[in-house]
């Protein structure tokens, strides 16, 4: 007996072994992708670094190719374009091999600052990547001097763009002029740090709803943030739940994305001629800097600067919300919402391939952009005006930055060899690739890049229009936001007055604008500064 | 005697799988998919000429209503939704988005769709298949809208 127990136990073992095996091979099916079968050969018989061998260290954040080329059914999500875009560049210049930096912040907590940890020790260990699409561009770490100004090298042609197109005499003119009036792309100094590479779909948010309760009780789709706040009042009356929050903003934030989408654009909008320094129309980072120092942010002094915040408070504190129930914060509203309970589910554009494909929902839903305040709500704000259809000018979504300290230490043949793989990366029929497979989630940032066809309704819809401005952005740098966060979450669980909460927000922002000042060396003079 | 239990337990796991690979294996070969239409009949690598795969699902000789099939593209392109519900009439349709063609990376070529059952197994999934191998041709040029119409010439 003894002995054929040990004879079970060998057999057992073999078996799971062979069974583990051949799971494992069967994981990892390596067969080649159509790769076609296309020239490979650089522009005008280009060569980089002289044929020397260089090495390049890409991060493409969001766009970094899966690690499985083939879909199977275990792992379903595969990115294949930018894998085969860098494989079609190195076939070109056999000498340059692109090395992808997979690493990536980290993703709880503040956003700001977990880029900022995340980059630090690298840049200080010289182990940073040479270009990126993930760091935000101008809006975030543009006056932090880790991006190389690239104005010089968008006056290039770019040899990727066909004769003739857009773009191919001179670069910049690949994109439409407004995008370099972003504040993603220029730094507060007016500098160039950044290349815009992919764009939001209108807002890169949208209100998913349930055409059954609308069609039940009436509702016109809303597009003022007052019209919101009706529409979830007659739905909660229904007996239904209005609203269900995408689970960022069950964090309390400063820039949450009703201050992003809904409020702070038209905000930026009331203000822009008192902040429109140089009257160009629109608003940038050190007309923001300067805007605050001159007081307009702040919320002891003006009624409008505070009102911005009470209508924050209006909808996450579940004494007088219309729109959110009492537990928000922790609820899962996924079931109740498959059950057609919910009216409103609000989401990234990139849940649109999983939405359709949810054979659990009960109803056909619908989407719509987030609504607007407008004078409907405060009669001081400007009517809320709409497109008739389609985005107005949708903003930056992902940008390409140069490492500035990987521009200036490493040898000159990484620079060349990074100028040319983001001028072929943005040339607009490869970047309809990367666009084509992401399903409708982004937009592509150049003319002629074509617009996935999953969005042909979405782009039938009515979307907002406002002037470019850096919406309501009270504090800028990690610290500040941080502080200025844990601030609005006491003011709106009703643990500190109005008045605390003006007075704290206003010194955190007088003291993250110091701090720009400080940091940028900018000239303040010409300022009235009202602390 | 605690080894005793102890090889019992482990094969009656053994056998437990083993019988509910069978059940499900037997309870598949009950289900039918089969391809309805291609529309259009001609696939060009083209994402603004999507391609409708219609398929009828029937099981134990009735049509499979409300039962999901899942999706799955071998090879380039994409699908409007992964997952999809058998209708009252027994049909599924999925809306299947080719490439966009492009010299070097995204040349003409097959792509096989793979739809499956996942309402038919019970314990250890072993789903019926049904593999649609589409000729993807290149396109004369190619259609649908660009970036050009946000942003004006």
């Amino acid at each position: 007996m003894q002995k054929f127990q040990g004879r079970f136990w060998r057999i057992l073992c073999i078996v799971l072994v062979m069974a583990l095996l051949g799971s494992t091979l069967l994981g990892c099916d390596k067969t080649p992708t159509n790769n076609g079968g296309g020239e490979n050969t650089a522009p005008n018989g280009k060569v980089i670094n002289n044929g020397e061998p260089v090495t390049i260290i890409v991060n493409l954040g969001e766009y970094a190719p899966t690690d499985n080329e083939i879909a199977t059914e275990n792992a379903p999500d595969v990115f294949n374009s930018t894998r085969e875009l860098i494989e079609k560049f190195e076939a070109m210049y056999p000498n340059v091999t692109v090395q992808l930096d997979t690493s990536a912040p980290s993703a709880a907590g503040d956003y700001v600052a977990g880029i900022s940890q995340w980059m630090l020790p690298r840049l200080a260990a010289g182990t940073q990547m040479d270009i990126a699409t993930n760091l935000s561009g101008a809006a975030l770490f543009g006056d932090s001097d880790w991006f190389m100004d690239l104005g010089e090298i968008l006056e290039e042609s770019n040899e990727y763009i066909a004769e003739g197109k857009k773009g191919h005499e001179k670069w910049s003119d690949q994109w439409p002029s407004y995008l370099f009036d972003s504040t993603s792309i220029v730094n507060t100094k007016g500098q160039i740090v950044a290349i815009p590479y992919t764009l939001d779909c209108g807002a890169p948010t949208a209100y998913y709803y349930n055409k059954s309760i609308f069609a039940e009780l009436n509702l016109e789709i809303p597009k003022t943030w007052e019209q919101l706040m009706t529409a979830c009042e007659a739905i909660r009356k229904a007996g239904y739940i209005a609203f269900a929050p995408y689970g960022i903003n069950t964090n309390i934030d400063l820039q949450n994305w009703d201050t992003q989408f809904s409020l702070g654009p038209i905000y930026g909008q009331y203000q822009l001629s008192a902040f429109d320094y140089n009257g160009d129309g629109r608003q940038d980072q050190l007309e923001r800097v300067r805007a605050v120092k001159e007081g307009i942010y702040n919320p002891l002094e003006n009624a409008y600067a505070m009102d911005i915040w009470k209508q924050i408070k209006r909808k996450y504190n579940t004494e007088t919300s219309p729109i959110l129930e009492e537990g928000w914060e922790t609820t899962d509203y996924s079931e109740m919402w498959e059950q057609g309970k919910v009216a409103m589910w609000e989401d990234k554009m990139s849940a649109l391939p999983s939405m359709i494909s949810n054979t659990n929902l009960t109803f056909e839903f619908g989407m719509f952009p987030p609504p607007v305040i407008s004078n409907d709500t405060y009669d001081y704000l400007p009517e809320a005006v709409h497109t008739e259809a389609g985005p107005n000018q949708p903003g930056v979504q992902s940008c390409w930055v140069f490492l500035k300290k990987s521009m200036e230490e490493k040898p000159a043949g990484v620079k060349e060899a990074c100028i040319e793989f983001v001028k072929f990366m943005t040339a607009s029929e490869n970047l309809s690739a990367v666009v084509t497979e992401k399903r409708g989630a982004i937009l592509g940032s150049t003319y002629d890049c074509r617009i996935p066809s999953e969005l042909d309704e979405w782009m039938q819809q009515s979307f907002p229009t406002y002037p470019s401005t850096t919406g309501w952005l009270t504090a800028n740098t990690a610290d500040y936001r941080q502080q200025g966060n844990k601030l609005l979450e006491q003011w709106i669980y009703g643990d500190i007055t109005d008045q605390e909460f003006a007075t704290k927000l206003n010194e955190y922002s007088q003291a993250d604008a110091d701090k720009i000042i400080r940091d940028q060396g900018l000239d303040t003079s010409g300022w009235t500064i009202k602390e | 005697m605690k080894k005793k239990t102890k090889w019992w337990v482990l094969l009656a796991i053994v056998v437990l799988l083993l019988a509910g690979t069978v059940f499900d294996y037997f309870r598949s070969q009950t289900v039918s998919i089969e391809l309805v239409s291609v529309s259009p009949e001609t696939v060009v690598a083209d994402s603004s000429v999507p391609v409708d795969v219609t398929l009828r699902v029937s099981k134990r000789g009735k049509l499979a209503i409300g039962d999901d099939i899942a999706a799955l593209v071998e090879g380039k392109g994409s699908m409007s939704a992964n997952k999809a519900r058998v209708d009252e009439n027994g049909l599924v349709t999925f809306r299947y988005y080719p490439y966009n063609y492009l010299e070097g990376v995204n040349e003409p070529g097959t792509v096989t769709l793979v739809f499956r059952n996942v309402s038919d197994s019970v314990f250890i999934g072993v789903p019926k298949r049904i593999r649609v191998t589409l000729d993807v041709e290149k396109p004369e040029s190619l259609g649908g809208n660009t970036m050009d119409s946000l942003f004006g010439k």
